[in-house]
């Protein structure tokens, strides 16, 4: 499904190239549980933004079903992902100003999903996540577990085959985050990919394959 | 989609309560403000324009040479030049002749002054005024008939009937009667031609001599004509020279032994008039043109900076939106969805500010009217340029305002986003120089409102070296009896305590002065002069004190026919030191040389503008007197003015009593001034307004982007007050900037207004320092609010999400 080769990412201010990520070459199949793992400033979150199209390499060449990423334009990008990839983030990035019904809608939107089946799915989630009372409230009026809920929710809406979380549970309590875990794994069980960045041993015990980075290079598999 | 994005901008708008007030509300005043002086502008070009031929309706106006060889035009025209154009030029295919006078109208046992205008038949064929009732194809013939408009004949027969009914009119020395014969639409208030009462333009004989009458060199009479389709303007006035030659030319070599050239005829399209000013004595409505634009211009200047100002608040509104807009994009939003989400919104906040700024603008309107004058409305449905001109406004600016947003921040990388490592619009420096034009205008409104407020109250507080406030002036109205209602006056009035005096003039003084200046002659020299005719009293009761010589005594039987008495400026001007007893020439009426037997303290008969001049007041039996003055006693003024109207209604029953106060009229001197001055002053609040707006967005700005800085300073040990005087010296530094910049312009512009007038006061220092004081003082208000808050933020959250 992902192929990466010799990926690396610097920065350059000035004349100094600050290296974020060297020569990464990585493999993920269908179906795959991947955790990176790694200290602060290891380039962990650079990596999954990488996978997940929102930034683009330095150098080196990535396929998505083996699509060349690194040739695509903005617009095929866009497509590719809003069809393909869901995110979940440590602080949520739920929109303010948006229901958790409104919340949901969003990515369908922009999938351009029509009404009906819109409703359909969103009633889906809300049942499948047992929020369908909070559906009217505001992010702001959830605890971050229920806010992290949602985010799921909202990543998983499109049937992605794909799904990125960048420290899911970093923002939660235990209880909590075990939830979340779980509905990951149980995702990854019916068949969805998932790549998670996490600090925790025990969260990388959800997955089945662990890749250690530091200082931009990846360690050992 | 569509629906998403108004529910979130509608719930942005609620969640940033303050910053969307003042967004929508700044934009809303400017655009109030906007339709004002749109309506405005847009009545004083379109006058006359609803005439239905209006583009063949013309003037004729008289050029007459100029001493310095310029021609200068006059809206007077000789009364037979109408009729003869007619008669000689084929494409005139008619013509009007209009004149308009005040005199008395009475009805039953009520007198008033009204304005009475005289028209030839064609008038109602010519000009698109509605004839309600009665026949506009022959009413102007009858000689005896008069046509009301709708408002006058409601003011005088209420709800009756009002046609047939007969109206006693004087016209010249008689009352006539005059049956009413049709009425009249109201006249629409952009029309320079208007009448209250009009009659049959043969009228004109009752007061003027027939000789008068066939006269070409009397400019007397406004002529309209209307020439046929297609005929050429130009065409038409190549021949005009040879008709003036055929008409004019015996009388000017006769009369003037000047050149023929001297004299010409013009045509001027009716839509040219009233924006004309260069046209001398017309009894057309008319203004200067430089009204509206500059009106115009401070509203251009106004829409510009409240829209950039407006632009600024939305880029930082929009500050806080950043995470939205990468989840957006993470979400699957392409640029162009998130561009066209920021331009729904800001359409969406302009569309408020419109609905607000249209029912602003209704609010004001009758506040408006009253000042300009006029009878502007909205006119929604009736005339679609309006309300099309805003919404196409309301678009320019929704798009204006929304593209920063709209391009700039939907160009973003998500990543670059959601992690804000995002610097918010550059340095800004367009920002801040904007805040200083912003802010030079301001003060330099402010500093022109003190000045001119300053200089009108010294006009106003300025002794004119006359008593105004206890002098009633009370016109005779051309009555034939003028000399003699003084003389009852005075006869009657004699017995009361409060009544202190009475006099007589044969011109008024003050605002509608009308003044002869003519040539006085020494022996050795030669000067203008302005003659006052009056009677013995007159001096006394104005209080002007004779510095040398004597007044005019009824003693001496000999002050009618030979004396004279002079003012200091005049004996100045000739140079005398011992001034009684010289002989001096008048050039109105006396044959024979007058004896100076006083001299009068000067006194300001002008406004201020002027300098005082020579003047020479003396008894002239043969001018009925015009004016009464009455001096009355400070006490129970009312109870004084109620006798002066009983001593009226016993001895003129057939005219109105009008009166005035002496002080009074003068002040109306200043009516001009004291209506820029109210203009000015509204701006500068205006503008103090709309640059705070400004300012708020900009500091809004400037610290929104500095949160971070602001934060890691209060880490390192600053204090609140310290934070809030940092940011806030920054705004300072443009305000103290703009004052610097707006001094000169100010002290140029006002030094221009003040010589206009000969006596005015000292542009003082203190007028700069407080206005640049006051715009400081506003500022940091507005901007120490938003200082403070800022400062005393826990800094852990704005260093958090670092």
């Amino acid at each position: 499904m992902i192929k990466m080769k010799e990926i690396t990412k610097f920065y350059s201010s000035g004349f100094v190239k600050t290296f974020v990520l060297r020569n990464i070459s990585l493999d993920v199949a269908e179906g795959d549980f991947l955790t990176i793992m790694g200290p602060s400033g290891a380039g962990k979150s650079t990596l999954l933004h990488i996978l997940g199209m929102l930034d683009s390499p330095s150098s080196g060449e990535y396929f998505f079903y083996d699509k060349p990423v690194h040739r695509l334009s903005e617009r095929q990008l866009s497509d590719l992902h809003k069809n393909h990839i869901g995110f979940v983030f440590q602080s949520y990035h739920l929109i303010d100003d948006l229901t958790v019904y409104e919340n949901l809608e969003t990515p369908l939107l922009y999938k351009k999903v029509r009404g009906s089946e819109r409703k359909g799915k969103i009633a889906e989630m809300l049942d499948r996540f047992n929020m369908v009372a909070k559906k009217d409230l505001f992010p702001n009026q959830l605890s971050g577990g229920q806010q992290q809920k949602v985010a799921v929710a909202r990543a998983i809406i499109i049937n992605p085959r794909l799904i990125l979380a960048d420290e899911p549970t970093g923002n939660l309590n235990t209880k909590e985050g075990t939830e979340v875990m779980e509905l990951l794994k149980e995702l990854n069980e019916g068949g969805t990919t998932i790549i998670q960045v996490t600090h925790s041993e025990k969260n990388a015990s959800y997955g089945r394959k662990i890749i250690n980075l530091l200082d931009g290079w990846i360690v050992d598999e | 989609m569509l629906r998403n994005y108004v529910k979130i901008s509608a719930r942005n708008l609620f969640r940033q309560k303050v910053y969307s007030s003042i967004n929508i509300f700044g934009l809303a005043v400017a655009l109030a403000f906007c339709t004002l002086i749109f309506l405005f502008v847009r009545d004083e070009m379109t006058h006359d324009s609803f005439h239905h031929n209006a583009d063949r309706l013309y003037r004729v106006n008289m050029l007459t040479k100029e001493d310095d060889g310029s021609m200068s035009a006059h809206g007077l025209t000789p009364p037979p030049l109408g009729p003869a154009l007619v008669e000689e030029f084929p494409e005139v295919i008619h013509m009007a002749r209009f004149i308009k006078r005040g005199d008395v109208v009475n009805y039953q046992d009520r007198s008033s002054r009204e304005s009475i205008a005289l028209a030839d038949p064609d008038f109602f064929k010519m000009f698109s005024f509605r004839l309600i009732k009665g026949d506009p194809q022959t009413v102007l013939e009858d000689r005896n008939s008069v046509v009301l408009t709708e408002v006058v004949a409601k003011r005088y027969f209420g709800n009756e009937n009002p046609m047939g009914k007969i109206l006693s009119i004087k016209m010249g020395r008689r009352f006539f009667d005059f049956t009413v014969a049709g009425i009249a639409e109201d006249i629409p208030q952009n029309s320079s031609i208007t009448f209250d009462f009009l009659v049959s333009f043969d009228r004109v004989r009752d007061y003027t001599p027939e000789n008068l009458l066939n006269q070409w060199l009397g400019f007397t009479t406004m002529t309209f004509v209307e020439i046929q389709k297609g005929a050429s303007e130009s065409e038409l006035e190549d021949k005009f020279p040879s008709f003036i030659q055929k008409h004019l030319g015996a009388a000017i070599q006769k009369y003037r032994k000047r050149d023929l050239s001297a004299y010409q005829a013009e045509i001027q399209p009716l839509h040219e008039i009233y924006l004309n000013t260069n046209v001398r004595s017309s009894y057309a409505a008319g203004s200067n043109p430089l009204y509206s634009y500059i009106l115009a211009g401070i509203a251009l200047l106004i829409l510009i900076i409240a829209a950039i100002n407006y632009m600024n608040l939305a880029i930082a509104r929009s500050a806080t939106r950043f995470r939205e807009i990468g989840v957006r994009k993470v979400l699957g939003a392409d640029r162009k969805k998130l561009m066209y989400q920021f331009f729904c919104e800001s359409l969406f906040f302009s569309f408020l500010s419109l609905c607000l700024g249209i029912a602003l603008s209704e609010m004001f309107l009758p506040a408006f009217n009253s000042f300009t004058n006029k009878k502007l409305s909205m006119g929604y449905f009736s005339d679609w340029t309006t309300l099309s001109s805003l919404f196409a406004l309301m678009f320019i600016v929704g798009v204006v305002s929304g593209s920063y947003p709209a391009l700039f921040l939907s160009g973003f990388r998500p990543v670059q986003v959601l992690r804000s490592h995002l610097k918010i619009g550059g340095k800004s420096k367009f920002s801040r120089w904007l805040v200083v034009v912003q802010f030079t205008l301001s003060i330099f409104l402010i500093i022109s409102t003190l000045i001119m407020t300053q200089q009108l109250n010294f006009l106003r507080n300025r002794d004119l070296g006359v008593q105004g406030e206890q002098v009633v002036i009370v016109p005779t109205q051309g009555s034939p009896a003028g000399t003699q209602l003084v003389e009852r006056f005075r006869n009657e009035l004699a017995a009361y305590g409060s009544i202190l005096g009475v006099a007589g003039s044969c011109a008024a003084l003050g605002n509608d002065g009308t003044y002869i200046e003519s040539v006085v002659r020494s022996q050795t020299s030669k000067i203008m002069a302005h003659y006052f005719w009056i009677d013995q009293d007159f001096l006394k009761t104005l209080g002007l004190e004779i510095v040398e010589g004597r007044d005019f005594s009824r003693e001496f039987t000999s002050d009618p026919k030979e004396s004279v008495i002079v003012n200091e400026t005049l004996v100045k001007e000739m140079g005398w030191d011992s001034p009684v007893g010289k002989k001096i020439r008048t050039f109105m009426g006396r044959k024979e040389p007058l004896t100076i037997i006083g001299v009068a303290k000067d006194f300001h008969f002008e406004s201020l503008h002027s300098p005082i001049k020579p003047a020479i007041y003396y008894i002239e039996p043969r001018n009925p007197l015009e004016f009464i003055y009455v001096e009355i006693s400070p006490d129970d003024i009312p109870a004084s003015i109620g006798l002066l109207e009983r001593t009226w209604k016993n001895n003129a029953p057939n005219f109105p009593f009008m009166y005035s106060f002496l002080d009074e009229e003068f002040h109306k001197l200043y009516r001009m001034e004291e209506r820029w001055q109210r203009v000015i002053r509204n701006t500068a609040i205006f503008a103090i307004v709309i640059s705070c707006l400004g300012l708020f967005g900009l500091s809004a700005l400037t610290i929104a982007r500095r949160t971070k800085e602001i934060g890691i300073r209060k880490v390192l040990g600053a204090s609140v007050s310290g934070l809030t005087g940092m940011v806030t010296m920054d705004f300072l530094k443009l305000v103290i900037f703009a004052s610097v910049v707006s001094w000169p312009l100010a002290y140029y512009a006002m030094n221009r207004w003040l010589r206009s007038f000969a006596f005015r006061i000292d542009i003082e220092l203190w007028v700069f320092l407080l206005a640049a004081v006051l715009a400081a003082v506003v500022s940091l208000l507005t901007v120490g609010f938003q200082a403070v808050k800022a400062a005393v933020a826990n800094p852990v959250e704005s260093l958090r999400y670092e």
